[in-house]
């Protein structure tokens, strides 16, 4: 009888160590194709996460933006353009409960790519930002050469591309991408579902910590 | 025992009037409306029709709604482009077409709007919808 209480209590306490454990090692993963490759002094390997490349696109102030401006950030990417009648408007409005959250938290940052390089000239993004009630350098509406834009959408892992069979001419994903301070894909949400947006927010809490015990470790 | 199978008969009535309900329900223009509503108006318009900032009007508790019922056909048809002020605020962005809609979808969504959430305005008769859309200036 002594020993089955004892063991109870063993059994619960290891529960409750894994339990705790778990809970300070829940990290965001790491998205996108990893490539192992040999240090160059060959004392062993090292994995090299997929990374956002080095882009400048201008934003709606008409300033060029580069990666180096989202250096040490953490951002939430997506792809939109304004006149999209579908999706773009509710992604929109979970792009701004993510804005008004972190309002006063300078380490995270938003950029919205348009895909209608055409029609969305800088004066049209910054008209879209004012009426949305938003600015930047928080949250960046960007345009660029089409095929810029384009490439980095890949890079981002969402689909985007002219079809004129489309409400409003083009089609894209709806995702809203979290991106690390060192350009690493770290979540992809949708940006229609209010759920998703919560744990969002949550997610880019988690990855602050992560950032501010990084920069403690150098 | 008899006393219990007697109890039980008195339900029966009960039972009639909740399925009169519930067909009341399915068969409602409200529930199809809101449906629709969900499907073609609620990802710019929101979900309580509260519309986006400066960019999207609302719907609900909307001054253009109240003096206009009798546009919103036309608008969901054939879409809407220029200035409108809504609540006081200037709103300029364009609302795209909706040719793929029925009349009878159109209705349906026009009386959701009228009556969903703060609205609490009269309803739009088939045969007045018909006319409405009669009447758009394209």
């Amino acid at each position: 009888m002594k020993y089955s209480l004892k063991k109870t209590f063993w059994v619960a306490g290891l529960l409750l160590a894994c339990v705790a454990c778990k809970q300070e090692e829940r990290r965001l993963p790491y998205l996108g194709e990893k490539k192992v490759v040999a240090k160059e002094d060959g004392s062993g390997v090292d994995t090299v996460y997929h990374q956002i490349p080095p882009f400048r696109f201008v934003n709606q102030e008409g300033q060029t933006i580069t990666d180096k401006d989202f250096a040490g950030k953490v951002y939430v990417a997506d792809f939109f353009f304004t006149t999209c009648p579908t999706i773009c408007p509710k992604m929109s409005a979970e792009m701004l409960k993510v804005y008004e959250h972190f309002q006063d938290d300078e380490r995270v940052l938003l950029l919205s790519h348009s895909i209608d390089t055409k029609y969305d000239s800088v004066p049209v993004l910054k008209a879209y930002a004012e009426k949305l009630g938003v600015s930047a350098p928080k949250w960046h509406f960007v345009t660029g050469k089409r095929e810029d834009i384009y490439d980095i959408a890949e890079y981002y892992m969402v689909t985007a591309g002219e079809d004129p069979a489309a409400p409003g001419g083009y089609i894209h994903s709806g995702a809203l991408i979290l991106v690390d301070g060192q350009r690493h894909i770290r979540g992809v949400y949708n940006g229609t579902d209010p759920e998703d947006t919560k744990k969002l927010i949550e997610d880019i809490e988690l990855l602050l910590k992560e950032n501010a015990s990084v920069h403690d470790e150098k | 025992m008899m006393k219990n199978e007697i109890w039980w008969w008195s339900l029966i009535p009960l039972l009639f009037v909740a399925l009169f309900l519930l067909n009341l329900y399915v068969f409602s223009g409200e529930h199809k409306g809101k449906a629709l509503y969900t499907r073609h108006c609620a990802s710019c318009h929101g979900d309580q029709g509260e519309g986006l900032r400066q960019l999207i009007p609302p719907l609900n508790a909307s001054d253009f709604v109240q003096k206009y019922p009798g546009r919103i056909a036309c608008i969901i048809r054939y879409g809407m482009q220029g200035e409108v002020v809504v609540n006081g605020k200037t709103f300029n962005q364009p609302m795209p077409a909706n040719p793929q809609l029925s009349e009878v979808e159109i209705a349906n969504i026009v009386n959701y709007v009228l009556t969903a959430w703060d609205n609490d305005l009269p309803d739009r008769s088939p045969a007045q919808i018909k006319k409405d859309l009669q009447q758009c200036k394209e």
